[in-house]
């Protein structure tokens, strides 16, 4: 009895959020185990082999620049490199207020209801990434749901050619895919500002721009950020739509990655070095993106 | 006197549901008024229309002689304060206070100087750096409060400010407001559903009941002549003995329990023979033993005693049936002993109502 007692306000000691020392700890260690097994240790590979050198279907060991002084000389990967960061910027732009906006409606205009709608959102996602994309082309098509409904109506008279297979494509496109992703975290810290919040500061004179600069966004700012991350990193690193409604001009960074991993012209070390610079890259911009939201939303 | 807030035959209806049935109340200047209700019946929803969250269906709301039915909350003189505080998380408690006046784009310094003031009003001098989510129940009310007051508006609107707060601090905290009123000398609107706070707190007291206001004045005048079966029961005790109308002469009535007599007073006017209600307050009615001395009255059976600290409550049957319960200091209820024979008394102003009156 007393064994068990004493078990039990260690256990429970160990497992306060602060202060808890190392049994905290302990509970963070399988998901710890599966990031270093599956995600860590790989990136070491990866960055590790960016060095090496690769001669027809062989890897050398080495310890060389010149994958990454190949990507600073040559002009296609700075065009690509740069049309990725501001394809995925642009991506991020639109869909984090789309899902602020929605989420708003959701949880203030809405109200309960607005659980029903979230449901509905996120049935979406059961549809599979794919399927979704494939949509997406039947919807911007030469033929496509849009472009017939326009003539149907009159609006135009020949098919808009930029709605597919374009960088236009691959942004609304990416959109769609996204949103649902955006919606969730930005909703969630939405649920912790309270109808009274809002009231509030709007007796106290603030109303429109000024509440959702000083309020609305600051409060909801982790999910933002949560938001801004799925959307830009995701939308940054896909290759699959680029390469289904992009068309020839619209390649991004993510296929030429793919490329140096499979198939013939194969180089996995120039492959590597590409995956790290064009991470650094979007980390970068991410941060800085993420500075300049708490620089402008500071009252 | 010039009225701060006036309240012109305001009505609001959800949908098919009256909130408020056509309310016509004058605040002023100066007052501190608690509109006091059960939840439910439209104190808070009036509360909501002066700061402009909610639309009348019909009527005016003028605040200092200016009509500003239609206005937006940002627009208004008035100023909110909520149960729950409201803090902005995201702020420490001076960035809160500073909120209105930096919107007003006010200099830095005179800012600072007036958060300074707000605190040392709601005495929290110190804690201008301490995070919206590192203070006790109390100290979110008084930033609360601070920082509405900081805005400087004419009339401060109060929501059940103190309900959320446990009973001690709810107490002190009535005190310091109504402190803070006086000195400010300013014009309080305050919800409540608690008659105490009301009674403690207020100049006037608007008590309503399911959207109608049934009676306004001062907190003497609605605990001594309640203008209703509802205010009498609702604010303070009472008891509500059910009797028959014997005797009418004038506003004095005499009245029948259980086959004996008592006069009363009636606001209404009543006829012999008719059912009513009698309200008479535990601390008007007297206990005396049966003698010669004992005055007249109605006999009953001591049933209960039940000791309250300051008093002692006697619960007498009437005819082994209706309980009539009394307020005796210590030594009055001495040698009362329950199933003793005792006779009942309270002065003739116990007010009689008619039975279907609300």
């Amino acid at each position: 009895m007393t064994d068990l007692l004493t078990a039990a306000s260690r256990g429970s000691r160990a497992i306060r959020p602060s202060g808890g020392g190392s049994g905290a700890f302990r509970l963070l260690t399988p998901a710890a185990l599966y990031y270093a097994v599956f995600f860590a240790i790989p990136m070491l590979c990866l960055f590790v082999l960016s060095f090496w050198r690769a001669q027809g279907f062989d890897l050398i060991v080495d310890f060389s620049l010149d994958n990454y002084w190949k990507i600073a000389q040559s002009p296609v990967y700075h065009v690509l490199l740069l049309r990725t960061v501001v394809i995925g910027f642009i991506t991020a732009l639109i869909v984090v207020p789309l899902a602020f906006a929605l989420s708003y409606v959701l949880h203030f205009v809405l109200a309960r209801r607005g659980q029903i709608v979230l449901q509905l959102v996120l049935l979406s996602l059961f549809s599979g990434y794919l399927v979704r994309i494939y949509a997406w082309r039947t919807i911007l098509g030469k033929q496509g749901l849009l472009n017939s409904t326009l003539m149907w109506l009159g609006v135009i008279d020949s098919p808009l050619e930029f709605l597919i297979y374009s960088n236009f494509a691959t942004v609304i496109t990416l959109t769609g895919l996204l949103l649902p992703l955006a919606v969730l975290p930005i909703y969630s810290s939405m649920a912790n500002i309270s109808r009274d919040h809002l009231e509030v500061a709007r007796d106290l004179g603030s109303r429109r721009a000024h509440l959702v600069r000083t309020i609305l966004v600051p409060m909801a700012l982790p999910g933002i950020r949560t938001a801004s991350a799925f959307a830009f990193l995701l939308a940054a690193g896909d290759f699959v739509t680029p390469s289904l409604v992009g068309g020839t001009q619209g390649i991004m960074i993510g296929n030429v990655i793919a490329d140096q991993f499979r198939g013939i012209g194969s180089n996995w070390p120039l492959g590597g070095a590409i995956a790290f610079v064009t991470m650094a890259l979007v980390l970068v911009v991410y941060f800085a993106a993420m500075r300049l939201i708490r620089w402008v939303t500071t009252w | 006197m010039k009225s701060a807030v006036e309240i012109l035959g305001i009505e609001k209806r959800f949908g098919p549901t009256v909130a408020i049935e056509h309310v016509d109340l004058a605040i002023d200047e100066g007052e501190f008024l608690s509109l006091l209700g059960a939840s439910g019946c439209g104190k808070s929803t009036l509360l909501r229309i002066i700061a402009g969250f909610e639309s009348p269906t019909r009527g005016r709301i003028k605040i200092q002689g200016e009509d500003v039915t239609g206005w937006p909350p940002h627009r208004r003189p008035s100023n909110i304060v909520f149960q729950r505080g409201a803090l902005f998380p995201h702020m420490n408690v001076f960035d809160n206070i500073a909120y209105s006046l930096r919107l007003r784009k006010w200099p830095r310094k005179r800012i600072a100087e007036k958060v300074e003031e707000m605190l040392a009003l709601v005495r929290l001098e110190d804690l201008g750096h301490r995070g919206a989510n590192e203070l006790s129940g109390g100290q979110i009310q008084r930033v609360a409060l601070a920082r509405a007051l900081a805005a400087e508006p004419r009339v401060l609107l109060l929501d059940e400010p103190l309900s959320a707060l446990d009973l001690k601090l709810r107490e002190q905290m009535q005190l310091e407001l109504r402190t803070i009123q006086r000195q400010l000398g300013a014009t309080f609107v305050f919800v409540t559903h608690d008659q105490t706070e009301a009674l403690v707190m207020s100049d006037r007291i608007a008590i309503m009941n399911q959207g109608h206001l049934v009676q306004l004045g001062t907190p003497r005048e609605i605990y001594t002549r309640p203008a209703s079966v509802f205010a009498s029961a609702f604010i303070g005790q009472t008891n509500l003995i059910r009797c028959t109308v014997a005797a009418v002469e004038g506003s004095t009535v005499t009245v029948e329990i259980g086959g004996q007599r008592m006069p009363a007073a009636s606001p209404a006017s009543l006829s012999p023979g008719e059912p009513a209600t009698l309200s008479v307050r535990p601390e008007a009615v007297r206990v005396h033993r049966i003698g010669p001395e004992a005055p007249f009255g109605i006999d009953a059976k001591v049933a209960e005693i039940i000791y309250l600290g300051s008093s002692i409550r006697i619960g007498a049957a009437i005819n082994g049936d209706a309980i009539v319960w009394a307020d005796l200091r210590d030594e009055e209820a001495e040698g009362l002993t329950p199933g003793m024979d005792v006779r009942l008394a309270w002065p003739p102003t116990a007010i009689v109502w008619k039975e279907t009156s609300k």
